[in-house]
């Protein structure tokens, strides 16, 4: 087996175990919060559920059984991959996760295809100019890194939508729809990203190697394009897929400002409603994304600088 | 150098500390003094009941008598963004504070126990971790519903990992330290040099990134509440105020533009001073 498949499989299981202690942390916070396991699964003491539904919830989790029973079939369930029933919709949490998971799929990439581009743009062309050019990007970026997306969101809602009538302002159906959302999603994510290449590209386009790209006759653009951008890839790539992990999250906040369908808005709702085999669903599933995308982070990396492989 | 050049040198110390004087950084710190004002006496600030209704008196655009407007149900808008300052400070600082303190006795527990602990303990900031921050906190809410004790611990559990992390890093160097091993050669018995010598420095740059976490956890309240899982709806709050004015928006724009602005601004405020913190720590002011 050759080093990087080692290391692959190495960082899987690792990520598995991650997942496994995740799955008993959940385990634990069912059946150890005070009060009565299934009613905890059914949203509280204040959901009333009917005696035939908490029947069907003790026989489904066989709360009557020592707690080991219980978790050895937690863990075969899970590993069918039943992530249980949401007894508010009455449907299965995974069918009812596979129903709105490309709407937030579709959001999720094609936000951080926008952010990665705007960032390179930004980062590439004003790293290392005029000092009044880069403190008002640096500005711009610092305050769309930090305001909150459901505000980013209203105020784009605002403008585009109510005032200028250019894009629907809640709908999840043609592309115009997609526009607003896509780009309060992608903002923040520009914002980092840009911060990153930019403090990355300035300290590379110090380098000895750069003189000696100059000095060849190279103009600005290659020197940036073909030799400063590869150097500042890899911890931009870092932030890049940790964002991209998060993006669930932000989806959660951009679903319910646009009133679009998808996980996210689900997320929401089913909290409200404390509905918490679904919210387990959903959070699992959350965890299983970012634990491989971190996996794939790693491996990216190796590609593109072959000496973190090494270390 | 003359001993006339050097004395008008020191004439233009002044204006060199006015340059010196950063206009966003003045805005910050004065909203801020405003906003804490708001939140210890706000009957000083706002004259009116954020919570009287008025029937005849909906939706009023700004004026003399209602600042900044009357809502959907004629309340002074005013006086609610005013009142919701002190519950929206308290949760964010209170979480802000659960996540250091939780993340330092836990990480200065991975970081000066065996190393058996030190593994338990970090696997399970690991797990914490690989759950999206926001995520944890709906899990959690989900589970115990959303009550002000309820927020401050979700919100302070999902920032233990990074505390505990950052601290722990912190003590496993200061365990080698000289002047933590001359302590324990002069004879001080172990708490003592924990608590004078290892903590202190341990926590210091968990206190450095509190305020922007405060910050961070003011902007999450006001997320959670604006999703319907914070306050409940009669009291005050910038958040669910929010989320019921952007349904008034085509008649009423005012609604939603004070309070998106009162939230911005104090995030904006809050990660500016945060920012200067780590600017000064690192010896860059």
């Amino acid at each position: 087996m050759s080093g990087r498949y080692r290391h692959l499989f190495w960082r899987l299981g690792a990520g598995a175990l991650v997942l496994w202690g995740t799955v008993t942390l959940i385990f634990l916070a069912i059946n150890l919060t005070p009060g009565d396991p299934a009613i905890t699964l059914l949203g509280g003491p204040d959901a009333l559920p009917t005696p035939a539904i908490l029947h069907q919830v003790r026989a489904e989790y066989g709360f009557d059984q020592p707690l080991h029973v219980q978790y050895v079939h937690y863990l075969g369930r899970l590993l069918r991959g039943n992530l249980g029933i949401s007894y508010r919709l009455h449907q299965p949490v995974a069918v009812l996760i596979a129903g709105q998971i490309g709407a937030t799929a579709m959001l999720a990439v094609s936000a951080m295809a926008v952010g990665v581009v705007l960032a390179l743009v930004v980062a590439l062309a004003t790293a290392k100019r005029a000092p009044w050019l880069t403190s008002l990007f640096a500005g711009i970026e610092v305050t769309l890194s930090s305001v909150p997306s459901f505000i980013t969101g209203l105020i784009l809602l605002l403008g585009f939508s109510f005032n200028l009538h250019l894009f629907p302002s809640s709908s999840t159906r043609g592309w115009t729809a997609n526009i607003l959302p896509t780009i309060t999603l992608a903002l923040p994510i520009a914002a980092v990203l840009a911060q990153v290449l930019r403090r990355e590209l300035e300290d590379i386009l110090e380098q000895p190697f750069i003189l000696t790209a100059r000095t060849r006759g190279l103009s600005e653009a290659g020197v940036r394009l073909g030799h400063a951008l590869r150097h500042a890839l890899v911890p931009a790539l870092t932030i890049a897929g940790i964002m991209f992990a998060g993006l669930l999250s932000s989806a959660v906040v951009v679903e319910t400002v646009f009133n679009r369908q998808g996980l996210g808005r689900m997320m929401a709702d089913a909290t409200t409603n404390r509905d918490v085999p679904l919210v387990l669903g959903i959070a699992l599933l959350a965890t299983a994304i970012n634990i491989l995308v971190n996996i794939a982070i790693d491996l990216i990396n190796a590609v593109i600088d072959p000496r973190t492989e090494r270390s | 150098m003359s001993q006339t050049t050097l004395f008008f040198a020191s004439l233009t110390v002044p204006r060199f500390a006015l340059r010196n004087l950063r206009p966003g950084l003045t805005l910050a710190v004065v909203f801020l003094l405003l906003l804490l004002l708001a939140a210890a006496f706000p009957a000083a600030l706002a004259g009116t009941d954020p919570l009287a209704t008025d029937a005849h008196n909906l939706f009023a655009s700004p004026s003399a008598a209602h600042w900044l407007g009357t809502d959907e149900d004629g309340r002074d808008v005013w006086s609610r963004i005013v009142y919701a300052a002190r519950p929206s400070l308290l949760l964010g600082t209170s979480a802000a504070l659960f996540s250091a303190l939780a993340g330092a006795a836990l990480g200065l527990a991975a970081g000066l126990g065996t190393r058996f602990a030190d593994n338990a303990l970090m696997r399970f900031a690991d797990m914490l971790q690989s759950f999206p921050e926001i995520l944890l906190v709906l899990v959690i809410i989900s589970f115990w519903g959303a009550t002000d004790t309820t927020l401050v611990f979700a919100l302070g559990v999902a920032g233990v990992p990074r505390a505990a992390r950052q601290v722990r890093a912190q003590t496993l160097g200061l365990r080698r330290a000289g002047f933590v091993e001359a302590a324990l050669t002069l004879g001080l018995p172990l708490g003592t040099v924990i608590q004078r010598h290892v903590l202190p420095n341990a926590i210091k740059p968990v206190l450095v990134l509190l305020p922007l976490d405060i910050g961070w956890k003011i902007a999450a309240v006001a997320t959670l509440s604006f999703l319907g899982v914070g306050a409940p709806p009669p009291a005050p709050d910038w958040g669910s105020m929010l989320a019921i004015d952007r349904d008034y928006v085509l008649n009423a724009w005012w609604l939603t533009a004070f309070s998106a602005g009162v939230i911005t601004a104090t995030v904006l405020a809050v990660n500016t001073l945060g920012r200067e913190l780590i600017r000064r720590s690192e010896g860059r002011a």
